[in-house]
């Protein structure tokens, strides 16, 4: 199954503020095949094109993917609705400021002032730790030999979030005990260009 | 081992090029001080080479410009020239000198100090000592041999102290600002902090403040200081051109604190400083977390652009969760693991090629960075270097390497130089280039530059205290996390007995939060007590239940853990028991004393503490550190709010030696100061109501003298 297509068909559940909607139920289902949409603007923005990625421009994931920088500049600072599945399966992927083996599997993507953070792998659990809520939501799901989690949170200035996700494990006791994922980790400080993302 | 150390200039021996100033420079004001990178200052950019002695009655020859490693002291320091490696060996009360690289088989040398020195800050053309008592900040220059002098060392060379600057007593860390002329010196004892006009030799200011002053930096411009805390999660702010003294909040591991909680904070050794935030390392009491009995190790970060701290509050938001698993959702709502990825964070040095701190996990003889970029560096772990080795195969303890207290890096910042201190080891780091290639973490060479001065049991006993890797003796925090330095963390505890998955045990706990809501316990309240000069005869514990030390030992393995101890036989902790007494006894230094006759207030207070009006001296016998070692039922106080009443009435009257530095009192915390305690005590103890105003004063007075 194409794991683009999980975005609208594996989606378990959400939490949004009071009308903020991610994609999801009610969002149709984008079939494999289909082209990306373009967002309102014409193109995903909130990245750095190529002539404003900054001095290491973009970068290569393991995946082959190309990666750009977060720019802060194209990010625009009004409020908009979270992107349409559509948008998000045009929308380049970023990389993140700094992450660690336990981020491998993790990629991330902007539309406008939208970030998503896609996990692969087994996750039993997704919280934001600390940070303001609104706008953001999770989703944990896709097929079954291709699991994952995934964060979608509102990139803006003064931001300063915090995620835990969490994997499935077993306590010494062999019993079911959730074990500590990932932590990602997403600011804006006033008075810095761009966004910091780590996933560590 | 030391010299007497009367005269002033004295002659020690000093590794080659160490990168400090020639003779020119011996005199305090001579010479210009050259900032980093200044080349054309005349006398402090000049050194000796590389290599090779100076030759007898000539100046060290000149360098090209030299950069001091950092501007913050640590226990271990690496020369600006970057071929030696300058410790300050507080247990043998020596700076020794270690030449780069290490491993090949040169001694190190000794450098005798007037009293046990603290840290060490090597500028390009000196080196920085605070020594902790007599109280004071040395300054050190190498200097050339006088002709048909006899070389000093190998090398020929010599070190000699060119200022001392006295300072409060129990001097410690030390900072100098951008250009080098100015040092900030922290007193912990005498909560005080001193800058130190370094050209001049002269103390600028002297600034009072609040409890344990540890961990100091300089920021950038040069304009503020940040101070950390042996207690207290707050940081002091001081302007550094006069001294002004302000409080600035920096809360503790907000993302792991519960709603409209603030949480206390303890073992403030380390704090670092970038170009826009200060790092603060500390232990966040009460923490919240999966058996998180006393909380969790934190970095905690401030920005510098409006003094605010970067990480948010805990959301406390419900977590999205599968749904076909039975868990704690509570919990989920937590950043990582139980008790943080260190323990006992006892010093901090930033790695700006990587952008990445550096934390000395004293409890788990472990290096271990951390991401400074992040939001929350403690949730941010790059990389853990494990230094200690050689596990005691009942013990638990590392052999070498144990305990490390003092990062240094190299100039490239490739090799990180480990001080431990319960094992004389400086240990050689390899470090992660985190640029994608492969790496395995690994030490590459270890120097042990000396024995244990107390030797046998109290040795033992030393890597015991730190250690928070013996599973026996701790869970997962050594003695020293809660006494560091056999002092105390200012904090009130909660004892508490409660079920865990092991069985019911009473334990002690940061916060009521820590404790299983389901239990419905809060625990009664029990303030740590300080060790050192007061552990000389029992009973102990405060109902004086322990009859002798090794017994109150045992009785505390059970205490500072979540649950009940892992499997063990009792000979095991008896021998634990008695290696940790040996070195109680011996290894804890007492908080300085100054040597001076009472002021009249003082005396006035003596006098009514030995009166038989006020009656204090009846059981806090001046002849047996001011206690009688008895328990006595005692007029119970109010409950505090958080913590379960009382059930026993009985009290061991406690020693009132250093009782000033001590806050809070009573075995409850809840009076804040002395003061506090006597405009509340009454005749609770002794009869001390019918005193006033001035005669209350006088006591505290007296008090502080003990």
């Amino acid at each position: 199954m194409n794991r683009r297509l999980a975005v609208g068909v594996f989606v378990l559940a959400a939490v949004a503020s009071p009308g903020v909607a991610p994609a999801g139920p009610g969002e149709p289902a984008v079939r494999a095949g289909e082209g990306a949409a373009a967002s309102p603007a014409g193109a995903p923005v909130g990245v750095g094109s190529p002539a404003a990625r900054g001095p290491e421009g973009g970068a290569v994931s393991a995946g082959g993917a190309e990666e750009l920088l977060l720019d802060g500049e194209a990010i625009p600072a009004e409020a908009s609705k979270p992107p349409t599945v559509a948008e998000w399966l045009a929308a380049p992927r970023v990389k993140f400021t700094r992450k660690g083996p336990a981020a491998a599997g993790c990629r991330a993507q902007m539309v406008r002032a939208w970030l998503r953070v896609r996990c692969e792998g087994q996750v039993f659990a997704v919280s934001l730790v600390g940070g303001g809520p609104e706008g953001v939501a999770f989703w944990i799901g896709g097929p079954v030999d291709a699991p994952f989690g995934e964060l979608l949170t509102p990139v803006r200035r003064g931001d300063r979030r915090v995620f835990q996700l969490w994997a499935p494990g077993k306590d010494e006791a062999g019993m079911f005990a959730p074990k500590p994922m990932l932590v990602v980790q997403e600011q804006w400080i006033e008075g810095q260009r761009s966004p910091v993302l780590t996933a560590w | 081992m030391a010299r007497s150390m009367g005269n002033l200039a004295r002659t020690v021996m000093l590794v080659g090029a160490m990168g400090l100033a020639g003779a020119a420079a011996l005199v305090p004001g001579c010479g210009k001080d050259a900032g980093p990178g200044d080349s054309s200052g005349p006398a402090a950019s000049t050194t000796v080479a590389a290599s090779g002695s100076a030759a007898p009655g000539t100046a060290p020859a000149p360098t090209a410009s030299l950069k001091a490693a950092t501007h913050e002291g640590g226990a271990i320091a690496r020369t600006a020239r970057g071929d030696a490696l300058i410790l300050a060996d507080e247990d043998h009360r020596a700076v020794r000198v270690l030449d780069l690289p290490l491993g090949q088989g040169r001694a190190p040398f000794e450098v005798a100090m007037p009293g046990a020195p603290a840290q060490v800050l090597a500028l390009p053309d000196r080196v920085l000592v605070t020594v902790r008592e007599p109280g004071s900040l040395l300054v050190m220059k190498e200097a050339a041999r006088t002709a048909g002098e006899a070389p000093a060392g190998p090398e020929g060379r010599r070190l000699v102290e060119v200022a001392r600057v006295p300072v409060a007593a129990d001097a410690w860390g030390v900072a100098v600002t951008p250009d080098e002329k100015t040092a900030i010196v922290t007193s912990a004892w005498t909560h005080t902090v001193t800058a130190v006009d370094l050209d001049a030799g002269k103390v600028r200011w002297t600034a009072s403040v609040a409890r344990e002053p540890r961990g100091v930096v300089v920021t950038p411009d040069g304009a503020t200081a940040y101070v950390s805390h042996l207690v207290g999660s707050a940081l002091t702010r001081i302007a550094v051109g006069g001294g002004a003294v302000s409080r600035v909040e920096l809360p503790a591991a907000p993302l792991r604190t519960p709603p409209g909680k603030p949480l206390d904070a303890s073992f403030g050794f380390a704090v670092a400083v970038s170009e826009d935030r200060v790092f603060a390392a500390r232990h966040a009491l009460g923490a919240l977390g999966t058996q998180a009995w006393f909380g969790a190790s934190t970095v905690d970060v401030m920005l510098l652009a409006g003094e605010a701290p970067l990480a948010p509050k805990h959301s406390g938001r419900a977590p999205f969760v599968r749904a076909d698993k039975e868990t704690r959702p509570d919990e989920l709502t937590l950043p990582g693991g139980a008790l943080g990825a260190f323990t006992q964070p006892r010093a901090m040095v930033r790695r700006g090629k990587t952008q990445s701190l550096l934390v000395a996990a004293e409890g788990i003889d472990a290096i271990v960075e951390l991401d400074a970029v992040s939001i929350d560096p403690t949730n941010a772990v790059m990389r853990t270097y494990t230094v200690g080795s050689g596990i005691d195969p009942y013990l638990g303890v590392a052999t070498t390497c144990g305990a490390p207290q003092g990062i240094a890096l190299s100039a490239d910042e490739a090799t990180a130089y480990v001080l431990c201190r319960a094992t004389y080891d400086v240990a050689e780091v390899k470090l992660d280039p985190h640029d994608g290639t492969a790496f395995a973490p690994a030490v590459s060479v270890v120097v042990r530059f000396a024995d244990d001065p107390l030797g046998g049991d109290a040795a033992t006993g030393r890597r015991l205290f730190y250690s928070a890797t013996d599973r026996v003796t701790s869970g997962g925090l050594a003695c020293s996390g809660c006494h560091p330095e056999g002092r105390d963390d200012g904090h009130v505890w909660h004892e508490a007995r409660f079920n865990t998955s092991d069985g019911t045990h009473v334990n002690f706990v940061g916060m009521v939060e820590n404790l299983p809501e389901e239990e419905r316990v809060k625990g009664v309240p029990r303030r740590t007590p300080m060790l050192a000069g007061r552990i000389a005869e029992g009973p102990y514990g405060w109902h004086a239940e322990s009859p002798d030390l090794p017994s109150r030992l045992v009785n505390g393995f059970g205490l500072h853990r979540w649950g009940g101890l892992p499997p063990h036989q009792q000979a095991n902790l008896e021998a634990r028991a008695a290696f940790l007494a040996a070195f109680l006894r011996r290894g804890l230094v007492t908080p300085p004393q100054e040597a001076r006759a009472l002021t009249p207030e003082e005396e006035k207070g003596k006098a009514i503490f030995l009166s038989d009006a006020a009656r204090c001296a009846k059981c806090h016998v001046p002849e047996s550190d001011y206690t009688d070692r008895m328990a006595y039922p005692m007029a119970k106080l109010p409950v505090r709010p958080g913590f379960d009443d009382e059930p026993q009435a009985e009290f061991k009257t406690p020693s009132l030696k250093y009782v000033a530095g001590h806050a809070p009192y009573f075995h409850d915390g809840s009076a804040a100061s002395l003061e506090d305690l006597i405009a509340r005590n009454g005749n609770r103890m002794g009869q001390t109501e019918h005193l006033s105003l001035e005669e209350r004063a006088a006591l505290v007075a007296f008090l502080r003298t003990l």
